[in-house]
């Protein structure tokens, strides 16, 4: 397993984690999976569906999710296309861009103004993170753990970044209290292999190593934060 | 602020001490409100003011949400 972010010794304002090749790899590719679904997921509203399937056949099923790759390039280059106004289908991006109001009328407003922004920024923070994850050389032997270094200046988008990986790896896990996740952990802990596993369990441990992982360098990363005293807060 | 099974309880700390610029100890003390009893209200303000903070909130990953205060 991974070692935790520690401040680094040569004095150069940096943290330090250590990272095996495959940890790397499945969190690029985890951050991957969560900017497409930030550049998905546009669907129209639940409560609207009915209404407007009667008025428009052709309106498509909202249950079919098709990549939608203009939509996230737009994300991706910052332009203002289409704002996403409609609550988003998938409930893991629910969690992403969350309501803003438990009145829907109000939340909806919100949504109008913002969701567009916070998506942008959620992409940009995953896109950089991912990019720092593969700048180091990737190593033969699987278990070489190779520095990670993340900047002072880059830690709270780090930190951020792997809060949002967090939340769909939670949506997926299906980790809806305490309880659940205490289950997840206590689950991670008496499997030994994961070959022995069914192939339910076979996902469920591959998704809550990764749940556990992430976890573990935020911890430790924003333990370096809160020693560092970092009192400033990220640019929006 | 509503509570969630994912956010790690330093993280939340962390985002109250540096967005809102609450000391630790104030910072800490939230997170355990918001922790303990499911949710707890962790800024009031201006209507401007507490949108701006929501859509900071959902960009931290923390689930915001605003009411308008019952006094009016």
């Amino acid at each position: 397993m991974a070692h935790p972010f520690v401040f680094s010794p040569f004095s150069d304002g940096s943290y330090l984690a250590y990272l095996t090749t495959g940890e790397r790899f499945y969190l690029v590719q985890i951050a991957g999976e969560v900017i497409e679904l930030l550049g998905q997921d546009h669907m129209v509203a639940p409560d609207q569906d009915d209404a407007a399937g009667e008025q428009d056949p052709t309106r498509g099923a909202p249950e079919v999710r098709v990549p939608d790759l203009p939509q996230l390039n737009r994300v991706l280059a910052g332009l203002s296309g289409e704002p996403f106004t409609d609550v988003p289908t998938d409930p893991a991006v629910r969690r992403l861009v969350p309501d803003a109001s438990l009145d829907p009328e109000v939340a909806a407003e919100f949504r109008k103004f913002t969701d567009g922004d916070i998506r942008e920024a959620k992409v940009t923070r995953l896109v950089n993170f991912a990019s720092a994850l593969m700048e180091a050389t990737p190593s033969r032997d699987e278990d070489e753990h190779v520095e990670f270094a993340v900047s002072r200046q880059d830690a709270a988008e780090v930190a951020m970044a792997l809060t949002d990986i967090r939340l769909v790896l939670g949506d997926r896990l299906e980790l809806v209290n305490d309880d659940s996740t205490e289950e997840l952990h206590e689950f991670l802990e008496r499997t030994a292999a994961v070959e022995d596993l069914a192939e339910e369990d076979e996902r469920r441990y591959l998704l809550g190593m990764l749940f556990a992982l992430s976890g573990y360098l935020q911890e430790s990363l924003v333990e370096c934060l809160l020693d560092d005293g970092q009192g400033v807060p990220p640019a929006l | 602020m509503w509570n969630d099974p994912v956010n790690l309880m330093n993280y939340v700390e962390w985002v109250f001490h540096s967005y809102f610029a609450y000391p630790r100890e104030q910072a800490h003390r939230l997170m355990l409100a918001v922790h303990q009893d499911g949710k707890a209200v962790v800024a009031t303000g201006s209507r401007e003011k507490i949108e701006f903070d929501v859509q900071a909130m959902h960009n931290y990953g923390l689930w915001a949400t605003m009411q308008r205060s019952e006094e009016g």
